[in-house]
């Protein structure tokens, strides 16, 4: 076999196998690096996320009870703090169409009537589901119709509701609100458990816990 | 070449890691982007509630207005319905206002522009409020008129129209949504239309949430209560039986009369007497068919009681003064008054009052007479029947109990005002001794002394300095009477917020 002049003699300018082991593991390790960074990255976000949802979806719960709590008439709480009933004012008269709003009967007495007296509406807050996928439920019964289930929270981040008097915050006895003599506001504290808790800390959902304490407009 | 490709591998490299830290970053960005929209709407939302109830506070406020006693007059940029012109056009007067809602009409009222709450912040960029009031027919009782108010708070909201969906479940159904944004038309006016569009309306609007707010306002007058002693300390109130009875309840009562024989615990009937004593008392002898309230008093509930009692309730009387109206009396009151018709009632203002005797107006079935009294009422004083005569006076009030012929036989048509002495003196309202009778009047006069001697049954309601009775009076409520009376504030019966 005849050798090739010097000059026609296939380069040999490439990288030695060792080069090519620090190459590779380097490379190796940046690119575990930058896996392992995008990964932890969406991790982060997704728990951030979640924890932004969560928070929002409190807010939301709250923001609905506020709503119904300031126009009941009545209320109670049972279930070991977790259900809150409202009795509201039947204002919407659903058999007109388009519905539009009642006119009150008013009395001397000082009373004021939305639609039949001993006919209204009620609005149920409880949790539904299981730990770890408990969620926040309304169910709206109106005075004709159907009931209304509404699921105010997303189930991942497993809720916790409960609804305390606030002249006696650690008691866990049923009581009704409203009334005469009866408390004239509720305190409503929900919590829940993030996602992004990699030591599992017992107070990670502690630290969640939202308290509105909303007073009953219409109180006798 | 090879080491051009080697360049060239590089840059596509680069430009794959840009590509893709673009996209992570428009990602995060997209999704920032929309939870920090959907924040901001929120609390615009939230907001939105606070404009409504600064609207009915107005609107309240304006009803305070209208009694005339606060030097602020009511319905001051209000608008009324020109119904010729089809147009709304400002209310001239408090005079106009108040007629315009005795007649079943709407007034409204818009925030001006150079009073809206302006922010540059985050939240909301713009508050401001739209209220009507009106007093719909059955909201007049005992002649004095309740008020409804509707007061819709709006709230600009920054960003473009466009929010994500506000259910964690993907829940559509207007119904079921909490935050109702208008984000291109104005739902409520879509919904049941407005004073100017009919229902069903699209009227464009830039993104904004509404929220509205019902309030209906009730009169307060002195009569809620069955005796009201306001002395500060002793022993107020001493009688013997308190009980109650409705005239209104004709089913209980046939012919709107007092009776003792419906009363009954367990039914309700009869025993919604409430006795307020504003002094820090520790018994109570009566035999009392209602609740008892004391200020500061350590009161026990006993069987003499069959309501509840409250030891820490502290209320506010307010004081009776002269009527606005009164004119420099000029001589006693003569023995017979005509009174005028419900539309123009007759005012008068005489130096002494004895032995009056108040008629109807010729021709008319009802009248009322409103009088002022400088000096003393002795005597005795006869109400026609269909007459309602008010009463305000000055000096002592002194007759037999069996005088008093209140003819209509309810205490609505006779009331009583015992103006406020001045400080250092004292007043009496002395019903003497007489035979039995039944006496139908209200008395609304905190500074002054109730005695009344004899047997008779006084039915009514009573808000006086210190109120005693002998052994043998008896006291009935009228129930009817809540809304009876001058009217000296307003206050908040009922809040109701339309979640559609």
């Amino acid at each position: 076999m005849n050798r090739l002049p010097r000059n026609q003699v296939p380069s040999r300018d490439a990288f030695t196998l060792v080069e090519i082991m620090i190459s590779l593991t380097v490379g190796g390790i940046l690119l575990a690096g930058i896996i392992l960074s995008f990964t932890t990255f969406q991790q982060v976000f997704a728990g951030v996320d979640d924890y932004y949802r969560a928070t929002s979806d409190q807010m939301r719960v709250l923001d609905f009870i506020g709503q119904d709590m300031r126009r009941a008439i009545s209320g109670a709480v049972s279930n070991g703090t977790r259900t809150l009933t409202l009795t509201l004012p039947d204002y919407i008269d659903e058999s007109q169409n388009p519905p539009v709003p009642r006119t009150a009967a008013v009395a001397a007495a000082g009373t004021v009537t939305y639609g039949t007296k001993g006919m209204q509406p009620t609005a149920v807050y409880t949790i539904s589901g299981t730990a770890p996928n408990q969620a926040i439920t309304r169910v709206y019964t109106p005075t004709t119709g159907s009931s209304t289930t509404i699921r105010l929270t997303m189930a991942s981040a497993n809720y916790q509701f409960s609804c305390l008097n606030p002249g006696n915050p650690g008691g866990t006895a049923n009581f009704s609100f409203g009334g005469v003599g009866q408390p004239t506001s509720v305190m409503v504290q929900i919590s829940f458990q993030p996602k992004f808790n990699r030591f599992n800390s017992a107070n990670a959902r502690t630290a969640t816990t939202v308290s509105s304490t909303i007073l009953l407009r219409n109180h006798l | 070449m090879k080491r051009c490709v080697t360049e060239g591998n590089t840059l596509l490299v680069a430009v794959l890691c840009l590509a893709l830290l673009s996209v992570v970053g428009a990602s995060v960005l997209q999704t920032v982007s929309h939870r920090y929209d959907y924040s901001q709407k929120a609390v615009g939302w939230a907001e939105a509630l606070n404009a409504a109830e600064a609207g009915t506070n107005f609107g309240f406020a304006n009803c305070v207005w209208s009694l005339g006693n606060s030097g602020t007059g009511a319905w001051t940029g209000w608008k009324k319905l020109d119904t010729t012109a089809s147009s709304w056009v400002p209310v001239t007067s408090q005079a106009d206002g108040d007629n315009e809602i005795s007649l079943g009409n709407r007034l409204i009222y818009d925030l001006p522009a150079d009073s809206h709450l302006l922010s540059t912040g985050e939240g909301t960029t713009d508050l401001w409020y739209h209220v009507e009031i009106d007093s719909p027919a059955s909201y007049l009782i005992s002649g004095n008129r309740w008020y409804r108010l509707r007061a819709t708070g709006y709230a600009g909201l920054p960003g473009i129209a466009r929010s994500n969906n506000d259910s964690p479940d993907g829940a559509s159904l207007h119904n079921n949504i909490l935050r109702k944004l208008d984000l291109k038309v104005d739902h409520f006016i879509a919904r049941y239309g407005d004073y100017a569009h009919a229902a069903g309306a699209s009227v464009a609007v830039t993104p904004q949430a509404a929220r509205r707010v019902e309030v209906i306002v009730r009169p307060v007058t002195p009569f809620s209560r069955a005796i009201v002693a306001v002395a500060p300390t002793g022993s107020p109130v001493v009688v013997p039986v308190v009980d109650s009875y409705s005239s209104s309840d004709t089913v209980n009562y046939p012919g709107g009369m007092y009776s003792s024989v419906p009363r009954n615990v367990s039914t309700g009937v009869g025993v919604n007497a409430s006795v307020y004593v504003n002094a820090p008392i520790s018994s109570f002898g009566a035999n009392l068919y209602g609740s008892l309230e004391t200020n500061g008093g350590t009161v026990t509930q006993g069987s003499n009681i069959t309501g509840t009692v409250t030891n820490n309730v502290t209320l506010t009387i307010p004081g009776v003064t002269a009527p606005v109206w009164k004119v420099a009396a000029t001589g006693p009151a003569p023995a017979t008054i005509t009174a005028g018709t419900m539309v123009s009632p007759t005012y008068a203002s005489y130096t002494s009052a004895k032995n009056i005797s108040v008629v109807l107006p010729a021709g008319q079935t009802t009248g009322v007479a409103n009088l002022y009294v400088t000096g003393d009422i002795t005597g005795g004083i006869t109400v026609a029947a269909g007459v309602t005569l008010r009463i305000w006076f000055e000096g002592n009030f002194s007759m037999k109990s069996r005088d008093i012929n209140n003819l209509n036989n309810n205490a609505a048509y006779l009331q009583l005002y015992g103006v406020d002495p001045p400080v250092g003196q004292s007043r009496t309202f002395d019903l003497n001794s007489g035979t039995p009778q039944f006496s139908y009047f209200t008395l609304d006069a905190p500074g002054y002394d109730f005695v009344n001697n004899g047997n008779p049954d006084v039915v009514g309601a009573f808000v006086v300095k210190t109120l005693g009775g002998n052994g043998n009076t008896s006291w009935h409520y009228d129930e009817a009477l809540a809304g009876a009376g001058i009217v000296t504030d307003y206050r908040l019966a009922s809040w109701v917020e339309d979640p559609r």
